[in-house]
């Protein structure tokens, strides 16, 4: 073997190494060192306000593929996550995920009673952004965008998010897990002027 | 997506398994599919566990469709997404599907039926959208929110990408393995009420995949969770 292919063959190798390290082997402990299985407390009622409050500790925290476990840290305790990798072990919902505990929903689809999860407590739930825009599930229905208001939600087929205040100029702060690459937190976005978005809501808040 | 690779003493062993709980059980395959249709066997015989039952799939052209055709409501129900030249319709035992790639070629867009025959036939129980990355899934989009048997179960939808040889694809339903051939060479909808872990949103399929004449080419596991 030549020298000049011994190089190449050498240059591929290592190539090879460090690809398959950052593909495969990223993991954090996240999950594992602080994340729990505890059951859900049946509230009675759920109200806007309130629901605002638990996203608000979500906000400045990770994002994790099919993830739903976070602290109140306001920051991204495993950032650089590998994209759409549910095994990373990392902080954070994604943007279903995140929906799911904020509306307090439970596992069982046909069950539209408030599950309060705890921010620990490692669950996605049953919905992709998809399902929730199609209003799957006894909680959900889809409304027209221009009646939501306050923590109902914008869905397309590939992701949601939940309005926090509206703008005057029409748009909406929108308070999401957005992606690995942003983490959780609000964001202003034309959503309700995008056709590929419906309007979402989860019922029977309280006043 | 977590694909785990099995081994042949794997298959074995799911073989002698599957048998026993068919035997000990009296369960019998399905003898229809969810539109109602006779389930048949495959015309070539896979080598895995019997009994075997094939979907039927088809190519069909998006402006061919009939309109209140699956493949029909479909196209009309994803009208926002530009349609690639056609889409793959699937009727299995658990579950019906339509997939195509988009006009970019940059994902994939399905939508999942369920178990009642004429229910399917007018509507879909769910759905999933997945990007492309080299033309590979990253993520099987597994669907479990809405989808019902006749008798309640659920019924959970995932996108499998064969590998490149494959002709068909082989899902273990407990007691009897359901054949999905390959079609139009874009991953394909399978679907299942079995290993379904509601409390975790996660769903394992048993998979083995196969060529033209039936050999085994590899078998996996693929472990699909609810996501995005």
């Amino acid at each position: 073997m030549s020298t000049r292919h011994s190089f190449v063959v050498g240059l591929a190798f290592g190539i090879g190494l460090v690809m398959a390290g950052s593909a495969a082997g990223y993991h954090t402990r996240f999950i594992a060192d602080n994340c729990n299985s505890a059951p859900p407390t049946p509230t009675p009622f759920i109200t806007r306000e309130g629901s605002a409050t638990v996203a608000l500790r979500a906000r400045y925290e990770g994002y994790q593929w099919a993830g739903g476990c976070w602290n109140d840290n306001d920051r991204d305790d495993s950032p650089n996550d590998p994209h759409e990798d549910p095994g990373t072990g990392g902080e954070g919902g994604d943007c279903s995920g995140f929906t799911f505990k904020v509306w307090r929903e439970s596992l069982v689809t046909s069950d539209a009673g408030f599950e309060q999860w705890g921010m620990l407590r490692n669950v996605h739930g049953p919905y992709t952004a998809a399902a929730f825009k199609a209003g799957t599930g006894a909680p959900n229905v889809t409304v027209s965008k221009a009646s939501l208001v306050k923590m109902d939600a914008l869905a397309s087929d590939g992701h949601i998010g939940l309005i926090y205040a509206t703008n005057p100029d029409g748009t909406d702060q929108i308070i999401e897990a957005k992606g690995e690459d942003y983490g959780t937190n609000i964001w202003t976005r034309a959503y309700r002027g995008n056709s590929s978005y419906t309007g979402v809501r989860r019922t029977g808040w309280s006043p | 997506m977590h694909v785990r690779a099995r081994g042949i003493g794997t298959l074995v062993a799911i073989v002698v398994f599957t048998s026993a709980g068919g035997c000990a059980q009296g369960n019998s395959p399905p003898t229809r599919l969810v539109d109602g249709s006779p389930a048949r066997v495959p015309t070539v015989g896979l080598v895995a566990p019997k009994p075997q039952i094939v979907t039927k799939a088809a190519l069909v052209r998006p402006s061919r469709a009939p309109r209140h055709s699956l493949a029909g409501k479909c196209v009309s129900e994803s009208h926002h997404h530009p349609m690639g030249s056609a889409v793959v319709v699937r009727v299995g035992t658990t579950g019906s599907s339509v997939t195509f790639r988009t006009g970019s070629g940059l994902a994939l867009v399905g939508c999942d039926g369920d178990a009642s025959g004429k229910r399917a036939a007018l509507s879909f129980c769910g759905g999933a959208y997945a990007r492309l990355e080299r033309g590979r899934l990253s993520d099987p989009r597994l669907d479990l929110a809405g989808c019902t048997t006749t008798s309640g179960d659920t019924v959970a939808f995932a996108w499998f990408q064969p590998g490149p040889k494959t002709s068909s694809v082989a899902v273990r339903q407990g007691h009897y393995v359901e054949i999905y051939p390959v079609v139009g060479r874009i991953p394909v909808r399978i679907s299942t009420t079995e290993n379904i872990a509601a409390q975790d949103s996660r769903a394992t399929f048993d998979v083995s995949e196969h060529d033209a004449s039936g050999a085994l080419l590899r078998s996996s596991v693929l472990e699909a969770r609810v996501a995005g």
